[in-house]
């Protein structure tokens, strides 16, 4: 800094505007000249391949992006797909239980029935038997008493079989029995 | 600034031939010269054939040159961090600069030749806020040399890509009476050179104006001593104002060359 203040001497303003404004044809050139070498080396190593790069890197992404909103629909489709198999599953799922529970509720019925028949089989047997045995008790009873009352007639008769009024009262019981 | 104007005014031989020059020291940092003022070493004597600002560009053009063939990852299927950053200057530049001004298939084309004037440009312009180097894009001859590239393409670009009769094309707009095509043609003419013209010197200007603030204000310091160091402040917000307008400028640079290849590519727009 100090050496550039040292070097400036006196100049007038149009020295100035002139030391700025000159024109310079190797500076043109040169200006020229590495533009052009700097454009073909960074076209051959930069630009070439970073356009073509940017290309494929953005054809890639579209590609992409289609693929993904592709296969987005397709899980879409193959969620309402299951959703419907769901549906259908439980639809029949119902229908089966609801069968079943027809199923059950018949052979329920059909068991009732048939158990009902033979508890009135049973009881008709029963009663059947009730009765045969009840005639076959009063038979036994009957031929019992008669035995019982021949017994004590017999006893009565062994003690008062002379006696007029007794064979009245006999004759009575006889008739009652 | 005022002391120092008044200070210019009032005895500008007396004053200049005895103590600190603010004009001389701004030019100086302007300028191009033969030398290149290296931190703690003598100035570096340059070869006749190279100056300082022909240096920045072949410094420019390797520092690019390493960026992109080394320091870019092309391999890479997600880009990241650096390579990222590049990448969307690239993409940038494809699609919001070349295909829009340009169209699809002649923006795809261009599009080489527009990256590398942008961040030719960019890197140049930046290089000139390190102090160490010097701003090669504050030369007309370089913004010019660089305009010229877009005036080739517009003139054999468009004698290429629609025959010489749609080059003349771009010059005669349809349904204008023959009256005033003979003031109209030569204004469109000359606008082709006004149009470079215009685009070499918006660069340069921007630049030399921007470097000319900054040493402005550091050249106080020296001029008026520790009275004026808040100005060192002022050329730091200018600085990183600079920064600002080197993508600015190279941006502007860029566009508006897609946009006059555009216009010549396809006059009926």
């Amino acid at each position: 800094m100090t050496n550039a203040v040292a070097d400036l001497s006196a100049a007038s303003p149009a020295e100035v505007e002139s030391s700025l404004l000159n024109p310079d044809v190797s500076m043109v050139v040169l200006t020229w000249v590495t533009f052009l070498v700097l454009s073909v080396v960074l076209y051959k190593f930069a630009w070439n391949p970073i356009l073509k790069a940017l290309d494929a890197r953005e054809d890639l992404l579209r590609r992409s992006i289609a693929e993904a909103d592709r296969i987005k629909e397709e899980l879409a489709r193959i969620h309402e797909t299951r959703q419907q198999f769901i549906r259908e599953a439980e639809e029949k799922s119902r229908e089966i239980i609801s069968e079943a529970r027809k199923a059950a509720v018949q052979l329920s019925a059909g068991i009732q029935h048939r158990a009902r028949e033979e508890a009135d089989i049973l009881l008709a047997n029963a009663r059947h038997d009730i009765r045969e045995e009840t005639e076959k008790a009063r038979i036994i009873l009957r031929q019992e008493s008669a035995q019982v009352v021949i017994d004590l007639a017999a006893k009565l008769i062994e003690k008062n079989l002379d006696t007029e009024g007794n064979r009245k009262l006999i004759h009575q019981l006889i008739v009652e029995v | 600034m005022r002391l120092a104007r008044q200070k210019f005014t009032e005895a500008p031989n007396s004053f200049m031939s005895t103590s600190f020059n603010l004009e001389k020291y701004i030019l100086h940092h302007m300028q191009d010269s033969h030398q290149w003022h290296l931190p703690f070493l003598p100035p570096l004597q340059l070869p006749p054939f190279l100056t300082l600002h022909g240096l920045m560009l072949i410094i420019a053009a390797l520092f690019l040159v390493g960026l992109f063939c080394f320091v870019y990852d092309k391999k890479a299927r997600v880009p990241r961090r650096f390579t990222n950053l590049l990448e969307m200057l690239v993409i940038f530049i494809r699609d919001e600069i070349a295909i829009k001004s340009i169209g699809e298939e002649d923006g795809r084309r261009m599009t080489p030749f527009l990256c590398t004037l942008f961040f030719f440009i960019l890197t140049l312009n930046l290089m000139g806020l390190i102090p160490v180097f010097s701003t090669a894009t504050a030369n007309p001859n370089v913004t010019g040399a660089l305009a010229f590239f877009t005036l080739c393409f517009m003139i054999f670009g468009t004698i290429y890509k629609n025959g010489f009769k749609g080059f003349q094309k771009a010059f005669i707009p349809a349904g204008v009476p023959k009256g005033i095509l003979i003031i109209l043609v030569p204004i469109e003419f000359l606008g082709l050179f006004i149009k470079t013209g215009a685009l070499m010197i918006r660069l340069f200007a921007n630049m030399l104006a921007g470097h000319m603030v900054i040493f402005a204000m550091l050249g106080l310091v020296l001029l008026l001593g520790l009275v004026a160091l808040p100005s060192v402040f002022l050329a730091v917000c200018v600085a990183i104002l600079e920064v600002f307008i080197s993508f600015l400028q190279a941006y502007i640079f860029t566009l508006l060359t897609a946009v006059f290849i555009g216009q010549m590519y396809h006059p009926q727009h």
